[in-house]
């Protein structure tokens, strides 16, 4: 079982925000950074599964600047076998369509796979869309906020998370999995200082964007602005019955005057 | 974890250190500041237990998950030499992890100085089959490592031990009553202080290493007190009933043991120090989230002066506590003596911890007198860091002596 785990680096959550900032995500490349904790969870589950089947490979890649060493090394030193950087300096490639281009590209490269997993989202965009988009582009199954996985022959069966409960789905091998931070693998395991040590030994690879034959990098995405919601001002209403069944009733019905879908209240 | 960082940054590390160190503390902070400071106040509540009928004693729950986390992530074997299964990394690095561990539960915290401690005197002293086998199992945490120094009637002044060894055979069979013994009736090495000689006096002492599983009946534990705080660690009264310690368990050579001793507590004397700039770290930035928050005549306390220049005079001693221990680690581990310098670190941060926790009850007002709040634990827990490891007392006579001495 060979999984390619992919792995972002992102601002230091523990950094304090400069006065004219909203929102960490401008700064990457600036300031300090750090795994991407979704990204921990899909590096959980690639070891549970690797370690429960008793044979295979974890790889994990990053697309960042050499700040990012950092997070490929916490890699190893959480269990991961293998693990390279692809270099982006001076962030040289942000748009989401061409990061996934590449990282489809990186995954041509290494060849031989049977699970690319990400983790749900990224703590500074949080788009979402890495492993949609890049199973896409390879042309692979894939289903996202995965809570567990059993294996099964040359086939998965994954649950994962939808709206009020989970769905379970079975993914033909290779697929492309995005990894919940509830479930199986909401407790990703800690570095340990065996693992640093030889972590802190390792030369982590780089790999350059422009020999992956990842095609056109130019984008029909563009990113204008990030701006914060305006502040909304609601009023506060509360409901007074007696009769408990009356005030549920009022308190649905007010619910659904407003808009919410409530299923099978009518 | 900044403060720490920025320190480390000036000392001589090689770059491939400074990012080892920097890639356990992170690890370190994550495990003290996700999970061990969120049991923090069930273990204050529910404290250690002792069970008369079994003379078992445990820790409160989850303590030792938690534990075993740390094994788990080769906490232990930081400082242990690579030849017995650890990592022979720095004293700096590991006084360092003291300080997180402090600034969550300093009744956690109570299993890393005196396991280094342990480890630190078998090293240097331990016969070969002492070291080869005791080593491993501190290093890995299997065995938890415990002082059995105080008795009854030898507090600061640990030359009058009375717990006597007789030398029977190939063993020595020691009788008396230790008491105070942090982590006594869990650990699975005990250091200990007994009279070889009595002609002798001081003189007379010897040092050993007590397993109880050799000791079998003869180590016993008779109660566990009940502390103004620190109630999650456990502290046990021991009875030594003719207890056979194995003559290769002798530490050094017999009838040097206090020296040995004394010697060696200035190594822990500065893990002391960590755990007190840990836990006036987490005592400063409660009261500054309070300050900030709490809101009287208009504006936030910490917006009035007499609390924003209490705040000043905490975040002032907590670095200077910090930078006294993480000095002092460095020179010892540049191989100095530091038997001056480890006191002074000791003295000066353990009443730093004291000012600050009174401190930050102070800026808590009634709040901080309510055991829903934080600080109202650190300052219990706090006090007893100027009384164990040497008071400050005898901190000021080894500083005071040792100065002087040195200008003659
Ligand atoms: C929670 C806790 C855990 C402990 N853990 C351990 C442990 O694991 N192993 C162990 O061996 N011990 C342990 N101790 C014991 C601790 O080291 C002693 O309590 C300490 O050394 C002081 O001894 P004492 O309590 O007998 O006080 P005393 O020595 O009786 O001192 C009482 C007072 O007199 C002062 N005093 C004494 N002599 C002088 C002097 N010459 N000049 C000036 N002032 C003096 C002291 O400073 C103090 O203020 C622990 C204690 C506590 C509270």
């Amino acid at each position: 079982m060979n999984i390619i785990v992919f792995i972002k680096a992102t601002i230091d959550r523990n950094a304090p925000l400069g006065p004219d900032e909203t929102f960490p995500g401008d700064r990457d490349d600036k300031a300090d950074v750090m795994t991407n904790n979704y990204d921990k969870h899909a590096i959980e589950a690639a070891l549970q599964i690797v370690e429960k089947k008793g044979d295979g490979k974890v790889t994990a890649v990053c697309l960042g600047s050499d700040m990012a060493d950092k997070v490929v090394k916490e890699a190893i030193a959480m269990g991961c076998h293998e693990a390279f950087r692809i270099e982006n300096s001076e962030a040289r490639v942000i748009n989401f369509f061409s990061v996934a281009k590449i990282l489809a590209a990186a995954i041509k490269k290494i060849g031989t796979y049977d699970l690319i997993l990400f983790g749900m989202q990224s703590y500074d965009y949080g788009t979402a869309t890495m492993a949609p988009m890049v199973s896409e582009f390879l042309d692979l199954p894939t289903a996202s906020w995965v809570e567990r996985i059993s294996l099964n022959g040359d086939k998965i069966n994954v649950e994962k998370v939808i709206e009020g409960g989970t769905r379970t789905i079975e993914l033909q091998l290779p697929a492309v999995l995005s990894i919940a931070s509830s479930g199986d693998f909401e407790e990703p395991r800690y570095t340990s200082v065996r693992r640093i040590m030889k972590a802190s030994r390792t030369k982590v690879p780089v790999w350059e964007i422009d020999k992956l034959e990842a095609g056109a990098l130019d984008t029909n995405v563009e990113f204008t602005k990030i701006e914060q919601p305006p502040a909304r001002m609601e009023e506060c209403v509360v409901f007074k019955d007696d009769d408990v069944p009356v005030l549920i009733d009022n308190l649905l019905s007010a619910l659904k005057d407003k808009g919410l879908n409530l299923g099978a209240y009518k | 974890m900044k403060q720490i960082t920025k320190i480390f940054k000036t000392f001589n590390f090689s770059k491939e250190e400074q990012e080892q160190n920097q890639m356990i503390l992170d690890m370190v902070y994550e495990l003290a500041m996700n999970e061990i400071i969120e049991k923090e106040q069930d273990w204050d509540e529910e404290g250690a237990h002792f069970d008369p009928a079994t003379k078992q004693v445990s820790y409160p729950s989850g303590m030792m998950d938690l534990y075993k986390k740390c094994q788990e992530n080769d906490l232990f074997a930081i400082i242990v030499p690579e030849k017995y299964d650890g990592f022979g990394l720095s004293y700096t690095l590991w006084t360092a992890v003291i300080e997180l561990m402090a600034r969550a539960s300093l009744a956690f915290s109570m299993f890393f100085p005196s396991q280094s401690l342990s480890i630190e005197i078998i090293n240097n002293h331990g016969t070969a089959q002492a070291k080869e086998k005791y080593l491993p199992l501190l290093s890995s945490g299997d065995a938890i490592g415990a002082m059995a120094f105080s008795e009854p009637n030898a507090g600061s002044d640990i030359s009058a031990v009375t717990t006597k060894a007789e030398l029977e055979g190939n063993s020595y069979y020691l009788t008396g009553n230790k008491i105070w013994l942090s982590h006594g009736g869990a650990a699975g090495t005990n250091i200990g202080l007994a009279v070889t000689d009595k002609s002798k006096g001081p003189r007379g002492l010897s040092a050993f290493v007590i397993d109880p599983e050799i000791a079998g009946d003869g180590y016993e534990v008779v109660r566990i007190e009940e502390k103004m705080g620190l109630h999650g660690s456990i502290t046990a009264q021991v009875a030594l009933d003719r207890a056979e310690v194995p003559k290769e368990n002798l530490l050094g050579n017999e009838n040097e043991g206090l020296r040995l001793v004394l010697g060696s507590l200035a190594s822990s004397r500065i893990g002391i120090a960590a755990q007190s700039a840990g836990i006036a770290e987490t005592a400063l930035q409660e009261s500054i989230n309070y300050a900030n928050q709490r809101v009287q005549f208009g504006r936030p306390i910490g917006k009035h002066q007499a609390i924003s220049f209490m705040l000043a005079d905490m975040a002032t001693q907590v670095h200077q506590a910090r930078l006294l221990y993480l000095n002092t680690a460095r020179m010892k581990d540049n191989g100095e003596n530091t038997q001056i310098e480890s006191s002074i670190a000791k003295y000066y941060a353990t009443e730093a911890a004291q000012k600050v926790t009174y401190d930050a009850v102070q800026i808590h007002g009634g709040y901080g007198y309510s055991r829903e709040y934080r600080v109202e634990r650190l300052f219990r827990d706090a006090r007893v860091l100027t009384i164990y490891e040497g008071t400050s007392e005898m901190q000021k006579t080894i500083i005071s002596r040792g100065t002087q001495a040195r200008a003659e």
